[in-house]
């Protein structure tokens, strides 16, 4: 149990950007979003994953408050916390809406950069083909 | 004076049942060395052979191009020492025992040793054996920084150190390297500190030397890949090892210069997630058996 | 010397100057008192042995740090030699001189040349069997210690009537050579070896498939053994060099030496004791049962070396009744012995000489067993209840014992 829930609600690294929560939230959104945990599963109390994760409660604690606002998961009264309905797409949403947001700072830089849309096309184009490499 | 501050050639111990080496080791001039590994490992054993306390079973050790044994002394009078079990109990106060050692040292600067000695909380009249644990080892530094040493050989200096300690021992160290063509050689637990401080490192495991390089270079090369098998098994490639797998989730350390993340895709993996290693989590998966 | 030898040699804190004064005033009692044809007082026979014992014993102390000094082995192991050999040598020979300068001009010299020589051979060798072995050999001080009793030991068996004057030459000169042979040829191995990994604190190790005491105790076993052969290797040692010894009674001389090494024992015990104290007490035991049982832990180390010692006095034909009756007042001493230990108080040793010399002279008095049953009792008592308030409230036992300390590697 401690191994996999490790390497699902993982990785945390003192190294990786972002704070240890952070962290913890992209990993629990990225299971999620794939389809890995779906809506209704159950997941690890808060002492188990901090336990598990070697976190303190608090970070535990505050990851679970902040997917709760996102509505990834809902939490019960002495059963826990669980995967929330529709909580798939909303992930996915929330990733669209990042992505679109991330377009329109691009769109923004290629404006005080002087591009033309044409040109912007094309630097998009490469983009796209660049990050299907791993 | 290019020439590097220490050359291990084939050096090998034995003590009792452990055997050190064969073990070559260049340390370049001008460098902070962070000498880590798992407790046993023989660094201690090392330092001591550097140091010319005991004698290799073979191979040849130069320090500041001055060939051990032979030169004993002349290496003496340039090195550095400290060690968690250094006692000046025999010398009864503090003053007494720095009266004593500063008398061997021609480069012995008495201000520094003043200076040192207030920044560490240590007054001259003090008793050796009231001394808590910490503040022996203080007394120790004190007398290895007062003199104008060219290489600094510390084994586990910070232990029982407070942190206000450990923060102007790094201090003093970086204001040591600042004088030219100084190194040091630091031995430690706490990776983190080192991780700062150093720009060299050695890992010894079980007598060996697993790995010697830049820290950066080091930590740079190595990443640790979240990933999810496809293909069912997982292929066994150089360079990349299983650090945790559960069902069809593997947790992979993967070695930049011998294969990349490209291998991995084509090996069956779908990648979920890289991320970089600190010295100490990099530590931990080198030495795991 | 050269300079950086002399640095070396010459570190010597103030308290030392006055155990210094005081073997120069041993030595000269002891010739002064030999030259008059006076009874010597046994006591001041051990002092010089433990000069050379003492000086190596300080010296070990700082050669981890001499080690790491710009100063070459071959310096070192001079500046030992001029600690615990050439030191001694030293002040023997000016007290000797000092001694026969006063006898003889109050004009009561009675004693000969070649007897006066064997005095100085015997001397010489008694003080410097053991620091000659050690630089030489370059050795320490405990595996000299040991090598010297144990060939003293095999040349007493061999040769155990009364030795004349040629004796004590002879162990002179051999001494001297030795002195000079460990000047010119140290051997530096005691250098050269490694530092030893250091020892766990008491119980652990061998004793993986003992619990509970016998762990802890076990050692005991050994040393007693060692405590019972010192104690048989000093007195024969000491019959040996210095032949005037050999006209005055065993039991005076056994009881002073032996017992009185006997009355120490609980030292070694309890030093160990004193570097585990605060393990042991986080052992759910009560303090008094901790007391009691380390009370009569050291206690039975003594009656087991005293056994040893009475089967020799009888093999040697020497009378141990008299002897016996020294038992109680070395157990209770024991018991003493112990708390001063714990509370650190090493200066103890100093006590041996004082319990020889009220002790030694009283053994033939009538009434004495009697008095040392009642002292005994006493002073195990005293030294039982001392030893509770240690463990239970003294501050002492939790400070680290000054020779050994304890360190994050567990010694």
């Amino acid at each position: 149990m401690q191994r996999s829930n490790q390497l699902i609600f993982g990785p945390i690294s003192a190294a990786a950007p972002g704070a240890l929560y952070e962290q913890v939230v992209v990993a629990v959104k990225r299971e999620v979003a794939a389809g890995r945990l779906n809506a209704g599963d159950a997941l690890p109390s808060l002492r188990t994953l901090a336990a598990d994760l070697r976190v303190s409660l608090i970070t535990a604690k505050r990851a679970y408050d902040d997917l709760e606002r996102d509505g990834v998961i809902y939490s019960r009264q002495g059963l826990g916390a669980f995967v929330a309905d529709g909580a798939a797409q909303r992930v996915r949403r929330e990733q669209r809406s990042q992505a679109q947001l991330a377009l329109r700072t691009a769109a923004h830089a290629a404006q005080v950069a002087g591009l033309s849309e044409d040109e912007l096309l094309a630097m998009l184009k490469t983009e796209i083909t660049g990050a299907k490499k791993p | 004076m290019s020439e590097p501050a220490i050359v291990m050639t084939g050096v090998t111990a034995r003590r009792g049942a452990f055997q050190l080496g064969p073990l070559d080791w260049t340390v370049p001039r001008g460098s902070v060395v962070a000498f880590i590994g798992p407790n046993g490992a023989g660094k201690t054993t090392t330092l001591d052979l550097l140091m010319g306390l005991g004698r290799p079973d073979a191979g040849g050790i130069e320090m500041t191009g001055l060939r051990q044994p032979v030169d004993e002394v002349a290496v003496k009078a340039k090195v550095a020492y400290v060690n968690p079990d250094l006692n000046y109990i025999a010398w009864g106060r503090v003053g007494r025992a720095i009266d004593f050692i500063s008398g061997f040292y021609p480069d012995w600067s008495s201000a520094r040793c003043e200076r040192l000695l207030a920044d560490f909380d240590l007054d001259r009249g003090q008793r050796i054996s009231a001394l808590s644990f910490g503040a022996r080892i203080k007394l120790s530094l004190v007398m290895a920084l007062s003199r104008d040493a060219e290489i600094l050989l510390l084994d586990e200096p910070t232990v029982g150190l407070d942190v206000t300690a450990r923060q102007k021992l790094f201090s003093e160290i970086l204001e040591f390297m600042q004088r030219e063509g100084r190194t040091v050689v630091i031995s430690s637990h706490q990776l983190t500190d080192l991780e700062r401080l150093a720009d060299q490192v050695a890992i010894l495991d079980g007598g060996r030397l697993l790995t010697m390089g830049r820290m950066d270079e080091l930590v740079d090369r190595y990443v640790q890949i979240d990933a999810r098998l496809t293909a069912g098994a997982l292929p066994a490639m150089d360079g990349v090892r299983l650090m945790a797998r559960d069902a069809d989730r593997v947790r992979l350390l993967l070695d930049r210069t011998l294969a990349d993340e490209a291998d991995l895709s084509r090996g069956g993996l779908e990648i979920l997630a890289r991320t970089p290693l600190t010295l100490e989590d990099l530590f931990v998966a080198l030495v795991a058996k | 010397m050269s300079a950086t030898v002399r640095r070396l040699v010459c570190d010597v804190p103030l308290r030392w100057l006055l155990v210094i004064a005081l073997e120069a005033t041993a030595i000269l009692i002891v010739d002064v008192a030999w030259l008059l044809g006076l009874i010597i007082p046994r006591v001041t026979l051990g002092l010089l042995v433990g000069m050379g014992v003492m000086a190596l014993g300080q010296a070990s102390l700082k050669l981890p740090i001499w080690r790491l000094l710009p100063v070459s082995r071959r310096q070192i192991a001079r500046a030992r030699w001029w600690l615990s050999v050439g030191g001694p040598l030293a002040l023997l020979v000016a007290g000797l001189a000092v001694a026969l300068a006063v006898v003889e001009a109050m004009g009561w010299l009675r004693a000969a040349p070649v007897q006066i020589a064997a005095l100085l051979g015997g001397e010489c060798a008694l003080a410097l069997a053991i620091p000659v072995i050690s630089v030489a050999g370059g050795l320490s001080v405990r595996t000299a210690a040991g090598i010297t009793l144990l060939w003293a030991a095999i040349l007493a068996a061999l040769a155990f009537s009364r030795p004349g004057p040629f004796f004590g030459l002879a162990a002179g000169a051999v001494a001297l050579a030795g002195a000079a042979a460990a000047y010119l040829f140290p051997r530096t191995a005691l250098l050269d070896a490694p530092a030893p990994p250091p020892r766990r604190q008491a119980g652990a190790g061998r004793g993986q498939h003992m619990k509970g005491w016998a762990a802890l105790l076990r050692p005991l076993l050994i040393y007693a053994a060692v405590l019972a052969v010192s104690s048989i290797g000093f007195f024969v040692v000491m019959r040996m060099a210095i032949h005037q010894i050999s006209q005055l009674r065993d039991v005076s001389v056994a009881a002073a030496t032996g017992m009185g090494m006997l009355a120490l024992a609980p030292m070694i015990f309890g030093a160990r004791i004193r570097q585990s104290a605060r393990s042991l007490r986080l052992v759910p035991v009560s303090g008094l049962a901790l007391s009691s049982i380390l009370v009569g832990a050291a206690a039975s180390v003594q009656l087991l070396a005293f056994a040893t010692f009475c089967v020799f006095c009888r093999l040697s034909h020497g009378p141990a009744d008299q002897a016996l009756a020294l038992l109680p007042l070395v157990i209770g001493a024991g018991a003493w012995v112990l708390g001063l230990t714990l509370r650190g108080w090493w200066q103890a040793i100093y006590l041996w000489p004082v319990f020889a010399l009220i002790s030694a002279p009283l053994v033939d008095w009538p009434p004495f067993a009697a008095v040392s049953v009642a002292l005994g009792a006493a002073s195990l008592a005293a030294g039982w209840w001392w030893t509770h308030f240690e463990l239970t409230r003294g501050s002492h036992v939790y400070r680290p014992w000054p020779t050994s300390v304890a360190t994050w590697r567990g010694r």
